[in-house]
């Protein structure tokens, strides 16, 4: 044990005189985008933590926005609920040039926020997220049987589907004649 | 009367500077459906598969993988036995066309590292069994106490990419090899 305590003392550079490259250089200022959902409400957000998203990083890269451009136009996301994009922002700032783990517990437990941010994490295009929700999702349904879960996830049956696509049908069928009636009227 | 308009006011404020979501699995592109389909195991798919026919198909269209598959009978029962994710599963039944409309299920959508079939009594007459066109993918086969019909019919409905088969013959039907070699799956 003191062996390899002497060894490493004696292995160590005795004059650090000099420090290392790295952090002698000047560091980057890092630049941040802006971002707003549905409420309108603006998110800073790092280019490092936009990574995560392929549309935006996509976006930045093909239409070559500098910084002060995009604090001027932050990048409109109006079908994305401002919660949503929150959850959306802090994750990708969680994240932020790390390893993605293999399990995400931080995630929504109600049914209709999941499914909100499942859609706006593959609308913008973030790989692992829509990984962690898919699986969410899935477990949602852990040890249930059919009827459990057409009533968590409300699953129409097929007799209601049928019944849905005929009214659909009728209604479609009514307005089409009340146009024609319409046309007929107005060509007299 | 006063208080009650005001705690008409709040209650309003409060619901409408919470999101409303209504969004659920039946507004989820199918694209997504199937990723979240592929998080599930064989109990939950097989739940979803049976609430509606539209989430069969989109279960059914699904390739889900095992590192075993046993499928047994006799003439009391029939038994299957998987393993996947270092997770057993297993069904028995006496009800031979619940038991093969399953199988049906089953040899669609499973990709089988090893199968091991075991069908002791002839299945020949049973139509459900030798009609199905459906193919078994499996990279490493064994028979096992199984009825040589029953195993020349299983041969038949092995899709190609099959790396090994594993055969128990009996004495007498070491005349029947050649009838194997003719398989198109057998033969090298």
């Amino acid at each position: 044990m003191s062996s390899t305590e002497q060894g490493t003392s004696s292995a160590a550079p005795a004059e650090p005189t000099t420090a290392p490259e790295s952090a002698a250089a000047p560091e980057v200022p890092e630049s941040f985008y802006y971002v707003h959902g549905k409420d309108k409400v603006v998110h800073k957000v790092s280019a490092g933590a936009l990574q995560h998203s392929a549309l935006i990083h996509g976006m930045i890269s093909n239409l070559g926005y500098t910084e002060e451009q995009a604090k001027a136009n932050p990048f409109p996301f109006e079908n994305i609920d401002g919660d949503i994009l929150q959850m959306v922002v802090d994750w990708c700032n969680q994240h932020k040039g790390k390893p993605t783990p293999p399990e995400d517990t931080n995630l929504p437990k109600q049914k209709e926020k999941l499914f909100d941010l499942v859609l706006a994490v593959n609308y913008l295009e973030i790989k692992e997220l829509l990984t962690y929700c898919c699986k969410q999702v899935a477990m949602m349904v852990k040890g249930k049987s059919p009827e459990e879960i057409r009533e968590i996830w409300m699953i129409p049956t097929d007799a209601e589907d049928e019944a849905a696509e005929k009214e659909a049908k009728k209604r479609a069928g009514k307005e089409a004649a009340g146009e024609t009636a319409a046309a007929a009227g107005d060509a007299k | 009367m006063s208080s009650n308009i005001e705690n008409f006011t709040e209650i309003t404020e409060k619901s409408t500077a919470e999101p409303i979501y209504d969004t659920n699995w039946c507004h989820m592109p199918a694209e997504i459906k199937l990723k979240c389909i592929g998080k599930m195991e064989i109990n939950e798919r097989l739940s979803l598969r049976c609430t509606a026919n539209a989430e069969r198909s989109l279960v059914d269209s699904q390739k889900i993988e095992f590192y075993r598959g046993c499928f047994e009978g006799d003439d009391e029962e029939f038994r299957v036995f998987l393993n996947r994710n270092h997770r057993n599963y297993s069904k028995r039944s006496d009800d031979k066309n619940q038991f093969f409309e399953w199988i049906n299920y089953i040899k669609k959508v499973g990709v089988f590292e090893k199968l091991v079939i075991s069908f002791e009594d002839s299945l020949v007459d049973y139509e459900q069994f030798i009609t199905n066109d459906g193919l078994f993918t499996a990279k490493n086969v064994k028979f096992s106490y199984c009825d040589f019909d029953n195993m020349i019919a299983v041969l038949r409905k092995l899709k190609d990419g099959v790396e090994s088969i594993e055969i128990n013959l009996t004495f007498t039907a070491f005349d029947e090899l050649a009838e194997i070699y003719e398989i198109p799956q057998v033969s090298p």
